[in-house]
């Protein structure tokens, strides 16, 4: 159907920005439609790029979870479970909510990963527990580098803005 | 938890749509409270910024003993979904008792209350306004640097008195826990406000888990003196009359535990724009005694990226129970957390 999605937005936030805005007087009522502009922002980001992004995230974790419990299992005794933790992922599905659900299962995983390190650190080499983190960590960023280009206009500190 | 803008008693706008309280029996209430032949609430606005919980300013006027008054409240109120800081109201308001009769300044601590039969809703407590301006756009206008820099110099006093005070004499070791050794001035809060995270039920968050991980295997092992935390330091979180801070507000995250963790909080909201870090670090250092110390700053930075993350969150998991909320929540449950998130995987090196 058209217009398309992302066009609806857009003049969701003309009438917001042009004609709503400017004729509201209440602090507390402008606040919350400045709110509902930038969630706006976001929804024309996730519109555009999330089943995608989506796809390429699933795909990253499966490689990397295949990495570490390839790595585990050369580093000895002490590693076995590690690999019991992490299923074959299979392919990630397209409709957007299905591959919600299989990339979230994959972050589960990666969870289900970060404890048992931390539960079994003091009896595994610390050289080997060092690379597995580090391939985590790095994985971890990448993940939320992927997240935060949607979320980036919704971003809120706490430093100092003239008020 | 308070979002920039925070607790502003001057140049808060009327709202009276948005008022949940019932203003009658509000009226009534404070006459009875205040002890007057006549009352009457003559404005009844929502402070705009703070985010943890309602609050809102009361103006009333009237007569007692046939002398007419005047006086200004402030009202605190879980927002009806509940509060965004897993602090019970209850705690707050004990907080801002204790401290009353301390020489930490606050707003005097009036009256708590749990009968939503008093205004309409409940749990709730009032406390006095005290005068003056939690602006920060009033301190960063041109022309202001020398305000900025008495002001700054003057947080880090407050700092100090806020870190040796004698928690135990006020009473604040009856409802807050006490940590037992220098790694529980850590990982007691951090507890906490994993508990906090977890019972939201939020989506698997590999990257929070990570940080938690790194907290926990990274907790300072020493302490130099176990105080109390203010936990949510910044400007905005504290009026100012001239160029003197009058009042501490913002208490709903103070536990005991490392005085460094405020200062990491100080930083973290760039308190440091009000004068160069160590030559508020040097005030600090003479009045209180406390040496500062830039590692657990750091650790305690990280720290409180993690607190944001299991504070706000959590707020998104009612949005997913198709329990739509303001859209004020929707920003602060997306944008607060992932911005936390990226700086604290920065901060411990990714």
């Amino acid at each position: 159907m058209r217009p398309a999605p992302l066009d609806l937005l857009a003049t969701l936030r003309t009438s917001l920005n042009d004609t709503l805005l400017p004729a509201i007087d209440d602090r507390w009522a402008r606040y919350v439609a400045n709110a509902m502009d930038l969630l706006l922002q976001h929804l024309e980001l996730r519109l555009d790029g999330e089943a995608d992004a989506l796809a390429e995230d699933s795909a990253d974790m499966a490689g990397t979870l295949a990495r570490v419990v390839r790595r585990a299992a050369a580093a000895g005794t002490g590693w076995e479970e590690l690999g019991a933790l992490v299923p074959e992922a299979g392919t990630a599905p397209a409709p957007l909510a299905e591959a919600t659900t299989h990339n979230e299962r994959l972050r589960a995983v990666m969870v289900d990963v970060v404890h048992w390190l931390d539960a079994h650190e003091p009896e595994l080499d610390p050289g080997a527990v060092g690379e597995v983190r580090d391939e985590l960590m790095q994985l971890i960023r990448r993940q939320l580098d992927r997240a935060t280009a949607f979320v980036k206009p919704l971003f809120m500190s706490f430093g100092p803005v003239a008020s | 938890m308070s979002a920039p803008a925070a607790e502003r008693p001057a140049g808060a706008t009327e709202n009276a749509a948005e008022a949940a309280f019932d203003e009658e029996l509000l009226a009534a209430y404070l006459r009875d409270r205040l002890e007057a032949d006549i009352l009457d609430l003559t404005s009844l606005t929502r402070n705009v910024g703070g985010m943890s919980r309602e609050t809102w300013f009361a103006e009333v006027s009237g007569e007692r003993d046939g002398e007419p008054f005047t006086d200004s409240l402030t009202l605190r109120v879980d927002h009806p979904g509940g509060s965004v800081v897993p602090v019970d109201l209850e705690r707050e308001y004990r907080t801002f008792a204790a401290l009353t009769p301390t020489t930490v300044p606050v707003a005097a601590a009036l009256w708590y209350e749990t009968d939503p039969a008093l205004v309409g809703r409940a749990p709730f407590y009032v406390r006095r306004t005290v005068p003056g301006s939690a602006s920060a756009g009033r301190l960063f206008k041109p022309g202001n640097e020398a305000l900025r820099q008495a002001i700054g110099a003057d947080l880090a006093r407050q700092l100090a008195a806020v870190h040796t005070l004698d928690w135990q004499a006020a009473g604040l070791g009856t409802f807050m826990e006490i940590p037992q050794t220098p790694q529980e001035c850590a990982l007691l809060e951090l507890a906490h406000y994993q508990e906090a995270y977890r019972d939201a039920d939020p989506e698997p968050m590999p990257v929070v888990e990570a940080l938690f991980s790194w907290l926990t295997r990274n907790v300072p092992a020493d302490v130099q003196r176990t105080s109390l935390v203010w936990g949510d330091v910044g400007i905005g979180n504290f009026i100012y009359q001239d160029d003197r801070i009058v009042a501490l507000t913002d208490w709903e995250q103070a536990h005991l535990g490392d005085p460094m963790k405020d200062w990491a909080s100080a930083l973290w909201r760039g308190a440091d724009n009000l004068l160069p870090r160590e030559e508020m670090f040097a005030i600090y250092e003479e009045a209180s005694g406390l040496e500062v110390d830039l590692d657990r700053i750091e650790y305690y930075s990280v720290f409180i990226d993690v607190e944001y993350v299991c504070t706000s969150f959590p707020l998104l998991g009612e949005l997913r129970a198709g329990s739509p909320r303001d859209a004020t929540f929707a920003r602060l449950g997306m944008g607060v957390p992932y911005y936390c998130m990226d700086h604290g995987l920065r901060t411990i090196g990714y």
